[in-house]
């Protein structure tokens, strides 16, 4: 390659065309090597399309994105954390307003009993109802020898307290812990033993006068 | 290799480097250049083969061992 020749620039300037050059590149080493230097340099020329990065710029990268993760974590662990104590006041505040309501409406004046209050309506009902049985057989009687006129009043009246007597207990089974058809149920009661009593005492006192 | 090759190239004139980048690097034809230069395609030839003379002379012996 110490020989000069000129056929190689002539080619490059466009001086010579490609076929002639060819001919000429058979039998000239310089332009032959020159001509491979060209093409390894427009090689290596177009490898520089692809961008060239510095060294170890892929670990670097790598590490850089890895601590932007734990960061991104870090963030997305306290936002998460910021909407579970919202949702956690919620609840409580929730849970807090039911337990409000629950105990509320567990108040008799409220409308609903409790168990152990149901117990002692039921014993008092069951005191009343063994009175008026008592009573009733005792006034049985005497309603026969009563004055009939006399005597259809009351029975009205003990069929109207009845009939009210049944509506509740056919109410209660429905809805047991009704505090208001308890209330019902025992004056309904209670107007049933003092409508016997009366009775009771009408025919005492008529007896005595008799005789 | 292609680290010597960028800083050679950078060192080229202006035209120069152009005319080289687009024809070595691009890709683009002698007479696409010509016009995208607004320069005759001889100059273009001109400058691509001075380019390469710098740019051999700038890697010496380095583009041997390829």
């Amino acid at each position: 390659m110490t020989e000069q020749c000129e056929f190689y620039k002539k080619h490059e300037l466009g001086q010579i065309d490609d076929i002639e050059f060819d001919k000429h590149l058979q039998s000239c080493e310089f332009c032959k090597a020159v001509s491979a230097e060209d093409a390894k340099l427009l090689e290596l020329a177009q490898s520089l399309k692809q961008p060239i990065g510095p060294d170890n710029v892929w670990e670097r990268l790598e590490s850089d994105l890895s601590k932007e993760k734990s960061k991104n974590i870090i963030y997305l662990l306290f936002a998460n954390n910021k909407v579970l104590i919202r949702i956690a006041a919620v609840l409580l505040i929730g849970a807090a307003i039911g337990f409000y309501f629950v105990q509320n409406n567990q108040i008799p004046d409220k409308g609903v009993v409790t168990m152990s209050m149901l117990e002692k309506l039921d014993e008092k009902e069951q005191d009343y109802l063994e009175s008026i049985e008592e009573l009733e057989a005792v006034t049985q009687e005497k309603m026969e020898q009563m004055d009939i006129g006399l005597m259809l009043l009351y029975r009205d009246k003990l069929e109207m307290i009845d009939e009210q007597i049944s509506e509740c207990k056919e109410a209660l089974s429905d809805n047991p812990a009704n505090a208001h058809i308890h209330k019902y149920l025992f004056a309904a009661l209670k107007e049933k033993k003092e409508t016997l009593k009366e009775i009771y005492k009408i025919e005492t006192n008529k007896l005595n006068e008799d005789s | 290799m292609q680290i010597h090759l960028d800083e050679a190239i950078c060192t080229l004139p202006d035209k120069m480097r152009a005319c080289f980048m687009l024809f070595a690097i691009e890709g683009f034809k002698q007479n696409e250049i010509a016009g995208m230069l607004d320069v005759t395609v001889g100059t273009v030839k001109s400058h691509i083969f001075q380019a390469k003379e710098k740019l051999k002379q700038a890697l010496k012996g380095e583009l041997a061992n390829i």
